[in-house]
């Protein structure tokens, strides 16, 4: 059975959609009932900074990847630990 | 947005006496599972997949693990942030006229309840365990005239201190009303 590597690139995407759908909600939260002070804007600027950065360290790493690659498993050789092309 | 100076339904004359929230520890104790969690691929990675490093050049295991380790640490940073949420937004404000309880459960609930001064029958604080006891923090009662508890403030610090307060508030509260107990109830 022969499948394109693209598709864990699209569940990974349904997760990241998913993630930010909560991310938004608790950035909503936060302004909306938190206190009017310093840790509340600290706090959801330290969670902002933060999940960019993991998430261009990610985009960097998931470019790298040729996601039009077919893999093989079932009735041919396991390309699980096949070299990458 | 909450101010402490325009909150709700703020009462003619009413001051902010103190807002409560859980011991810092509590904070302290939710970072150092969030460290652990952290951690806890590493020592994955370290045991399973360098003894094995042609692993990280397979067809489908480098990518396998490129968006499983983004997906992982994403997730426990927004779990993260939501503990911590959950921890700033439970808030306990004392004012000279009344208690109020704001409590966030989970992603979609928030209870926000208050309850006059008084009103107010029976404070009562708790420490239990070691921990609580060295740290100085544990839980106050606040009792009302009826029978179900009203209130709970959860692992806030030094309780007595707070029950202290309350009592002083309410009997303060009571006189400026011209109410005594049996009124009260």
């Amino acid at each position: 059975m022969t499948f394109s590597l693209a598709i864990f690139l699209y569940i990974y995407y349904g997760f990241l959609a998913i993630w930010l759908i909560f991310c938004l909600v608790a950035i909503y939260h936060m302004f909306k009932f938190g206190f009017k002070a310093f840790t509340t804007f600290a706090s959801t600027f330290i969670f902002i900074v933060v999940a960019v950065i993991m998430l261009v360290f990610s985009l960097s790493f998931i470019n790298s990847i040729n996601w039009d690659t077919e893999i093989t498993i079932l009735g041919g050789s396991n390309s699980f630990d096949l070299p990458l092309d | 947005m909450l101010s402490i100076y325009r909150f709700p339904n703020k009462l003619e004359g009413e001051e902010v006496i103190k807002i409560v929230r859980r011991d810092l520890f509590i904070l302290v104790k939710k970072i150092l599972f969030l460290v652990v969690l952290i951690l806890l691929p590493l020592v994955f990675f370290n045991l399973l997949i360098l003894s094995r490093t042609d692993i990280l050049n397979g067809t489908l295991a480098y990518p396998l693990i490129v968006i499983g380790i983004s997906a992982y640490y994403l997730f426990m940073w927004l779990f993260f942030f939501f503990s911590f949420i959950d921890y700033y937004l439970d808030v306990w404000v004392i004012t000279n006229e009344r208690i109020i309880d704001i409590q966030q459960q989970g992603f979609f609930s928030r209870i926000i309840s208050e309850q006059k001064l008084f009103r107010i029958q029976d404070v009562t604080s708790e420490v239990h365990g070691a921990i609580p006891t060295i740290l100085a923090y544990g839980y106050v009662h606040v009792q009302t005239a009826g029978t179900r508890e009203r209130f709970v403030f959860q692992q806030v610090p030094y309780p007595d201190r707070i029950r202290d307060m309350i009592i002083k508030l309410v009997e303060h509260n009571k006189k400026k009303h011209g109410i005594n107990n049996e009124q009260a109830q």
